[in-house]
């Protein structure tokens, strides 16, 4: 059940007016089953793997605080083995037979397993939660309706942000009461990502969609426009379907983490990281990075460990060796990056470019912006082939020329208008993000918050992607 | 408590902008409309109760019923306000939404739809372009399936996507609203091999048959109670009713005090030439719709001696010359006419 359907809007409707009208005793059962409720649109068997993780999972943590048989360490084994043994078996089995049997010189043929859409978020939330109860970061939740309530929160449970338990449990015990401001907030927050997702990054993905479909029949200039709004598309997807949960959550009266901070407004692809996807770059920095040693080891085994961890996240946003590689791109793009930053302040210093000045500052950004581009064909592509022939492609613009009437088929003008219309308040509020303040605090107005929601209800109907004959696009992450 | 008001008068507004800027969006986003069924839009901007007649039903009396002609062969002014398989239901709140501005002394509805299923493929056709009011939404309920009306209600979910297409020629057409020269009628200039006659299928089952004989009761109450009389015919066709259909709806029309007049009865006189005068099996081209607009006239005046109004608007002398030059035309091109 996608966030931008009728249907969620109805079920959203009915969740939140139990939560806030039921007894307070029942609101956290009510909206447990809600949230059950919620998965069984994504698959009424996935329920069963949902339920019986959480339960797994719950006695693992107890089992693990109490040092039951006099062990600690294998309960949280049991528990993250249980929890990510499940997810390879339905995201990387697959992979896995195809990489590894041919080497042995067996053949394997492909099998048809349906990925539970959120398994990759979920998994890591609650393989969170057990190394926080091993390290004693946190207690093991008695009450089981209270951590299924966490592991199951149908606003994050399918594409996050990827909840800490610590920080969403103790809002569960205490199921705050209805705050009439942070409702609003919420409310404008889940519509603002609406408009984000149907009008802004499912415009471009009909650009990115018709380009990636046929990437030999246009320009190389149409397929270079084509790889920059992928960049943009899944930025505003992702974000989008972020501010749809931060604000459903915070209507049900829940805080949890942001995902993103302006990425693209980073002077780096390390500063990148800070901002991009937080909920997950922070999980793997505190569960896999500092395990690892951090940087509190040497230079270039820290390097080497960076490059591991976004290998690593490569693999969990998919199970091919095109993710591998975009996540293999970015740690080394991080690790030259230390390798060089002593040769990139000489040059600095030599052309007389002050650090702070302004132009330094969008050379920066753009320089980021162009090698996460690079990357991103790699995520984008449905084969490391094609990755490479639209890289290819992409350079011989320098040698071909733009090629416009292509551009223009591609990115009719007036589709080329309105996009760069769009993208201006999304670029707006990236700017304030990254002075520090987020959406103008237009709940505390009366005329403002509803001319404002007004507004953005009729940039969606009027623009949005949707409909008769439309091919309504899901979330990205949720393949994810 | 000045708070709330506020609150609630802030929403109030909003939610009326939202919607009359979407409507109004709605509207103008549609595709321009001016053939292959009823257009409102012109509909409207006729003079209030300037019409003798309304004609209602299916392609076959918009693209076999000439107002013109029946005005040149009659003076009585017409207007058609059939659409593409047009249903009972429909036809019935298209009658009621025109009695608000025409006060026709008759009103001629074709039968063929009485055979129609519940849901045909051009309801969001025939319905979207109603004028917003009861009607609207009362036809949308009774003659669009359930996955249509959120549509029908809100056009620019139809809609939409057209602000890629829409052009200058569209908001002018919008905004200088011109009336219509043919007045409902669709001009075809084609002309196909005579048509084979033979049993046409319709997938009403009875139950459906039964929902479209309560309509066309409401038809003949809403009539009654405007002062005009209703006439029901069969158009001439290729494609027949079967006969045991026909014999079904004649026994309740005659239950219902109404008669049917089967105009392919008069196949070989009212004076069609079969080589010429068809574009398909089922529909007559231009040069037909005037044969038989001029039988319909002389039929009309033997049973309802309707008596032509003092004066007119100019138009029908514009629309009558319209559909002369658009004859002669067809006249000239034709290889077999003669």
């Amino acid at each position: 059940m996608s966030f931008t359907t009728l249907k969620f809007i109805l079920f959203f409707a009915v969740a939140a007016a139990g939560r806030y009208l039921l007894p307070q005793k029942i609101q956290k059962h009510w909206l447990l089953l809600a949230c059950w409720i919620f998965y069984m649109f994504a698959g009424p068997a996935f329920v069963l793997l949902l339920l019986a993780g959480t339960a797994v999972t719950f006695f693992c943590g107890l089992a693990c605080e109490k040092q039951l048989l006099g062990k600690r360490k294998l309960w949280v084994a049991l528990g993250v083995v249980y929890t990510l043994g499940v997810l390879f078996l339905f995201k990387y089995l697959n992979f896995f037979c195809a990489t590894v049997l041919p080497l042995a010189g067996i053949r394997f043929e492909a099998f048809s397993l349906a990925l539970p859409v959120g398994i990759s978020f979920f998994s890591f939330a609650v393989s969170g939660y057990l190394f926080d109860v091993y390290r004693g970061k946190l207690a093991a939740e008695r009450r089981f309706v209270d951590y299924a309530l966490f592991v199951a929160f149908f606003p994050c449970l399918l594409a996050g942000p990827i909840g800490r338990a610590r920080e969403f449990l103790p809002q569960v015990r205490q199921m705050p009461a209805f705050d009439a401001l942070n409702f609003r907030r919420g409310l404008l927050r889940f519509v603002w990502g609406a408009a984000k997702k149907m009008a802004v990054a499912d415009l471009l993905g009909t650009v990115v969609d018709t380009a990636y479909a046929d990437p030999a029949g246009i320009s190389s200039g149409a397929l270079l426009i084509a790889v920059c709004c992928y960049s943009l598309q899944i930025y505003y997807d992702f974000s989008a379907y972020s501010d749809m949960a931060i604000g459903s959550a915070q209507m049900l009266g829940f805080t949890v983490l942001e995902n993103f901070r302006a990425p693209y407004l980073s002077a780096s692809v390390k500063d990148f990281w800070k901002k991009w996807h937080i909920s997950l770059t922070s999980w793997f920095r505190e569960y896999l990075y500092f395990p690892l040693g951090g940087s509190r080891i040497s230079f270039v085994r820290t390097q080497v460990n960076v490059i591991i961890v976004f290998a690593v996240s490569g693999l969990w946003h998919g199970a091919a060796w095109t993710f591998v590689i975009w996540g293999l791109l970015n740690g080394l793009y991080q690790a030259v990056g230390a390798f060089t930053e002593g040769i990139r302040e000489k040059l600095r210093r030599a052309v007389r470019l002050s650090e702070d000045s302004t132009l330094l500052l969008l050379l920066r950004y753009a320089c980021t912006f162009a090698l996460l581009t690079v990357a991103w064909i790699f995520f984008r592509a449905t084969s490391f082939d094609q990755a490479i022939y639209v890289m290819k492609r992409c350079l011989l613009v320098l040698r071909d020329g733009v090629g416009w009437a292509s551009v223009f088929t591609l990115l009719p003008r007036r589709k080329l208008c309105l996009t760069a219309a769009l993208l201006l308040p999304c670029f707006a509020e990236d700017v304030r993000i990254s002075r520090g303040k987020g959406l103008p605090a237009l709940e505390k107005t009366s005329f403002g918050y509803w001319f404002t929601l007004a507004a953005l209800l009729l940039v969606i109907a009027l623009f949005g992607v949707y409909g008769e004959g439309f091919n309504t696009k899901d979330f990205l992450y949720f393949d994810f | 408590m000045k708070k709330h008001i506020r609150e609630f008068t802030a929403f109030l507004l909003a939610a009326v902008l939202f919607f009359t800027v979407s409507w109004k969006l709605g509207q103008l986003l549609m595709p321009v409309r001016t053939v292959y069924g009823s257009d409102w839009e012109a509909f409207l901007q006729e003079e209030p109760n300037s019409h003798d007649i309304l004609f209602f039903g299916s392609s076959l009396v918009y693209c076999d019923v000439i107002p013109a002609v029946l005005w040149e062969e009659t003076g009585l002014t017409s207007y058609v306000m059939a659409g593409p398989e047009q249903t009972i239901p429909t036809s019935y709140y298209y009658a009621k939404e025109c009695f608000r501005t025409q006060k026709p002394r008759l009103v001629v509805q074709e039968v063929t739809g009485m055979f129609y299923p519940q849901y045909t493929n051009y309801s969001k056709a025939n319905v979207g372009y109603m004028p917003f009011g009861i009607s609207r939404l009362e036809a949308t309920f009774a003659a669009a399936e359930s996955e249509q009306r959120f549509g029908l209600l809100f056009p620019l979910y139809n809609y939409h996507y057209r602000w890629q297409d829409v052009s200058r020629g569209d908001l002018l057409h919008h905004l200088e609203k011109p009336r219509s020269l043919t007045a409902g009628y669709t001009l075809l200039t084609d002309v196909c091999p005579p048509p084979y006659v033979g049993d046409q299928s319709y997938t009403a089952d009875s139950d459906n048959y039964r929902r479209n004989v309560s309509y066309l009761e409401h038809l003949q109450t809403l009539c009654s109670e405007n002062g005009a009389e209703l006439m029901l015919y069969v158009a001439p066709s290729g494609g027949r009713i079967p006969a045991d259909a026909m014999a079904t709806l004649q026994q309740d029309l005659a239950e219902m005090g109404l008669s049917l007049v089967d105009f392919n009865a008069d196949w070989d006189t009212m004076g069609l030439d079969h080589d010429t005068d068809w574009y398909d099996r089922l529909h007559f081209n231009a040069r037909g719709a005037a044969t038989f607009t001029r039988h319909l006239s002389r039929r009309l005046t033997e049973l309802y001696g309707l008596t032509p109004r003092e004066s007119v608007s100019e138009i029908w002398d514009r629309r009558l010359e319209h559909i002369h030059t658009a004859l002669g035309s067809l006249q000239a091109e034709s290889p077999t006419a003669s």
